[in-house]
């Protein structure tokens, strides 16, 4: 006689259910590529009308720090972007929500205004806007990156006997004000949604007891939300990594193009554990610190 | 002397109140010049869009228009729209966009809903899984993904033809909107991972008592699933259709490596340059557009790209932050 199910299994063939499409979606369009290019990466690889590979082991993760003399400047050169840009975006879109979450007659006109990156920023019209190498290339136009160039401040702050490392910092922040402000969408968003989250008994009860605006954001607002700063700076190291215009990604692109996908994929496997294991740390160094509500 | 005390009282109230209500004056001047300065490089390279993509071209080299033009023209739209095929690739661009995010929204609903209401053995190390996808920049697992859907066996049953055919039975995909229908129905869509997450939290949050009360009334588990865990999450549905239609809108990448053809709104929008650069025009000879007059059908382009999302965007645009919200995504 068939033993009838018992409850957790069939909970667990339901879930299964659920869950399936995706599971059969990522074996096949996710697993196999990757693995696939891990595969890849260890190999030597020429495309005729067919693949073939050699087995060459590490040669390729030695050569991609060894004899190219370009991969390890643009890890650093990308690696240090996203050191000044997260903190940046973090601070600049906490700002901003905080602002448009008060209450003043022409707040949906700004929400319409800063929420707008969101749906373009991830496009080629981005592309154009920025003027990147990409589309330089291939087109003659204007090059609005460049509008906000900061050098007649530049020549103020140094002539006024500031030092020159805090002023190429500055300068930086000011040139790069265009793409800071475009990226930052998202995280508008997501910190608006949370500050509008908060409950308004919270601020009644702070209120009484005496704080200020001040008082409020440090003490309630900034731990409330700080699950979301979280959120906010993995998702923006993501962001800041896989845009196109990465120079990492770029120079990876360049091999994918000439067909050398052994390397490039190598290049790629390296450039995706460095950026797993910064995530990974900043998760790790930042969770502990995140006041979660439900908890 | 009673009645000077209180009003000495009355007149330090009014200047209290005096006080602040020139402080919230400050506040609402500071806060408006900072907000216009900053939406001003947001909305920048939007009116430079418009006015070009408007104005005529002579008044292009014209120093005495620098943001106005004198006069309207639709005739660089119009230009634009005929050499990049606009209704065309616009109408092919809307069926991509819509059916890829139409699928990639069920079948995230469903994964979310399987990972947050079951548990069953793996669970953690499956959604582990799906973290690891949000993670793993597309570059990485192109090139493989490529040759997947070149030689695409039907999900490795091709393999099964090996003993009869020689080879694996393969067809390929590539050049066909299967390569982005695909991934989306099977959940491996364009930024899938993070919607599957975002649904995961979302019916992590939804009380159970309603789905008990459904099992009780003889409801089976899927159509529990459709009759109750959907509607109530249709904001979250919603939101998440949004950002998918604005993320496969605006996909270049896996378009142009996928279909391999200026046929959608993006990738006719970034052939255009080229395009323009080698032209051939009538009998034969190339006509060669200068600088300018490339920048302006650039611009025209570009406006005719983003215009669609906008509009979407301007329609439904309580969604994009009342979605986030309700997702638990900010819990």
């Amino acid at each position: 006689m068939r033993k009838a199910m018992t409850h957790k299994t069939k909970q667990a063939w339901k879930g299964f259910f659920f869950v399936f499409p995706w599971f059969l979606g990522f074996l096949f369009f996710f697993l196999r590529p990757f693995v696939s290019s891990v595969i890849y990466s260890f190999n030597e690889m020429k495309v005729t009308d067919r693949i073939e590979l050699t087995f060459v082991g590490l040669a390729n993760y030695i050569n991609a720090f060894g004899s190219d003399p370009y991969y390890f400047q643009y890890l650093l050169a990308s690696l240090s972007k996203m050191l000044y840009q997260v903190p940046l975006i973090i601070f600049f879109s906490l700002f901003i929500a905080t602002i448009l979450n008060q209450r003043f007659w022409s707040r949906g006109i700004y929400r319409v205004i800063f929420f707008l990156p969101t749906v373009i920023s991830c496009g080629v019209v981005m592309g154009i806007i920025r003027g990147d190498t990409m589309f330089n290339a291939i087109q003659y136009g204007e090059k609005t990156t460049y509008l906000f160039q900061a050098v007649s401040l530049q020549q103020i702050l140094l002539s006024s006997n500031v030092s020159p490392a805090i002023v190429n910092y500055l300068s930086v922040i000011i040139n790069s004000l265009f793409e800071l402000l475009w990226f930052s969408g998202m995280q508008i968003i997501i910190f608006l949604a949370g500050l509008q989250n908060i409950p308004s008994t919270l601020r009644e009860a702070a209120t009484i007891d005496g704080a200020n605006g001040w008082d409020f954001f440090w003490l309630i607002t900034f731990p409330m939300i700080s699950p979301l700063i979280l959120t906010n700076i993995v998702y923006t190291i993501i962001a800041t990594f896989t845009d196109y215009t990465n120079p990492v990604i770029n120079y990876i692109n360049q091999f994918a193009a000439k067909l050398d996908n052994s390397f490039a994929a190598t290049l790629s496997m390296v450039y995706f554990v460095i950026s797993f294991v910064i995530i990974f740390i900043v998760y790790m160094i930042m969770n502990r610190r995140v006041f979660y509500r439900n908890a | 002397m009673l009645n000077a005390l209180g009003k000495e009282a009355r007149s330090g109230m009014n200047s209290a109140v005096m006080q602040k209500r020139i402080r919230s004056v400050a506040v609402s001047v500071m806060r408006n010049i900072l907000l216009i300065s900053i939406a001003i490089i947001i909305i920048y390279p939007l009116f430079y869009m418009l006015s070009m993509a408007l104005r005529p071209i002579d008044q292009v080299w014209d120093p005495t228009v620098v943001w106005v033009p004198r006069s309207i023209t639709f005739d660089n739209i119009t230009a634009t729209i005929a050499y990049m095929k606009y209704w065309s690739v616009f109408w092919n661009s809307v069926a991509v966009t819509f059916i890829s995010s139409a699928l990639t929204v069920a079948s995230c609903a469903l994964a979310g809903y399987g990972f947050a209401r079951f548990s069953f053995r793996f669970k953690e190390l499956l959604f582990l899984m799906v973290i690891f996808t949000i993670l793993v920049p597309p570059q990485t697992i192109i090139f493989p993904s490529y040759l997947n859907f070149w030689q695409f066996d039907f999900f490795g049953l091709g393999q099964l033809f090996r003993p009869f055919l020689g080879r694996p039975l393969t067809i390929s995909l590539v050049n066909t909107q299967f390569t982005m229908y695909l991934p989306a129905m099977f959940g491996n869509g364009i930024r899938s991972g993070l919607y599957i997450y975002i649904f995961r939290q979302f019916y992590r949050g939804l009380p159970k008592e309603m789905e008990d009360a459904a099992y009780i009334d003889g409801c089976g588990t899927f159509m529990t699933f459709v009759r109750i865990a959907i509607p109530n999450s249709m904001l979250t549905i919603v939101t998440v259709f949004l950002f998918s239609v604005v993320w496969y809108w605006n996909d270049y990448y896996f378009t142009v490596i996928y279909m391999n053809a200026a046929n959608t709104v993006s990738t006719a929008l970034a052939a255009l340059p080229a395009l323009f650069r080698g032209l051939t025009g009538v009998g034969g000879d190339v006509v060669k557009f200068d600088a300018i007059q490339t920048s302006v059908m650039i611009q025209s382009g570009c406006l005719l790209a983003i215009t669609p999302v906008i509009l979407l965007f301007a329609v439904m645009k309580r969604f994009f932050v009342q979605g986030i919200e309700a997702t638990g995504l900010v819990e």
